[in-house]
């Protein structure tokens, strides 16, 4: 099973949902979509709006592989889970998004994190490689072992 | 990890919805705050998430000039009700006029920048890193552009 995530971003993003619903079909792979504000026909995966966080993570853990907008929370979710990652940013020039998304995307393959997919016409290809593991992803790693939370308790704490 | 991490100041958490949301809780779920209030945008998917806090909502003024009037308006009524020492946020607009006049009312600010943000910071970060007293980056490549932040990871 595979799983896409458009996130809480209030744009659309129909160039993933529509490449992800055709993936699904093509390869034929059980799919579900997280279409988040999107409006989008999935005649070839099942498809809801938002579920509660808790239930996204429990489909992550059920995946096999899952494709994310390049948001930070979609991403950390599946990174965090240890799954297969395809990281498809969304891109500004197509009205998909306000803030870039493609700076932290980058960052995160360039570290073999994740599999990015800006072309989207390599996303089948993308999927495949994962599945059939000739692309391997290196584990999660955090910048720092130094904790945001202790950094800020410590200096409130002093003051 | 510190596990009684006990913080005995009022404290205001305020962030718009999404990742800065999760970001802001994920920041601060270690901390064991004397009284912490979350304040965020009205958004049906988070209810879940803040039914554990002490929360309420405001405007998120996004690009609207006239949202923006309506959430200073609201911000300045949580402050003179709730009265934070401490106010901590991950951005974005919806917690300008907070930090601002928080800052202004003699309120600590804290301002931690998304961990979405690698090498180019934000408008938020820009505008509150001269008035923050504890600024936090995500990676190292947000350093030399704000020379007194501190690198931390959330998890």
């Amino acid at each position: 099973m595979i799983l896409c995530l458009l996130g809480t971003n209030p744009y659309q993003f129909d160039r993933l949902a529509s490449a992800f619903d055709q993936a699904c079909k093509s390869l034929n792979l059980e799919g579900f979509i997280q279409l988040g504000n999107t409006n989008s026909n999935s005649k070839n995966c099942h498809s809801f709006d938002f579920k509660a966080r808790s239930e996204i993570q429990e489909l992550i853990s059920k995946a096999d592989l899952i494709v994310t907008q390049g948001g930070y929370g979609s991403m950390m979710d599946v990174l965090e889970a240890k799954k297969p990652l395809i990281a498809v940013p969304r891109l500004i020039q197509y009205g998909e998004c306000l803030d870039d998304q493609t700076e932290l995307v980058n960052y995160w393959e360039e570290k073999g994190f994740l599999l990015s997919c800006s072309d989207i016409d390599n996303l089948e290809l993308a999927i495949t490689s994962l599945l059939n593991k000739s692309v391997t992803l290196s584990q999660y790693q955090p910048e720092t072992s130094v904790l945001i939370s202790e950094i800020i308790f410590d200096f409130l704490d002093q003051s | 990890m510190q596990s009684n991490m006990y913080l005995d100041k009022k404290t205001l958490a305020i962030s718009s919805g999404g990742g800065h949301l999760t970001e802001l809780l994920a920041a601060t779920e270690n901390i064991n705050f004397k009284d912490l209030l979350v304040v965020t945008c009205k958004n049906e998917h988070t209810t879940e998430t803040l039914s554990k806090y002490n929360y309420s909502y405001i405007v998120d003024p996004h690009i609207s000039y006239l949202k923006y009037f309506y959430c200073l308006c609201q911000s300045i009524f949580v402050l003179l009700t709730f009265r934070p020492n401490v106010i901590i946020s991950t951005g974005a607009g919806i917690a300008v006029p907070t930090l601002l006049i928080g800052k202004f009312f003699g309120a600590k600010i804290v301002f931690i920048e998304t961990g979405a943000r690698v090498t180019t910071p934000s408008k938020t970060a820009r505008l509150i890193y001269k008035i923050s007293d504890l600024f936090i980056v995500q990676y190292s490549g947000l350093s030399a552009i704000f020379p007194k932040s501190k690198i931390g990871s959330l998890k």
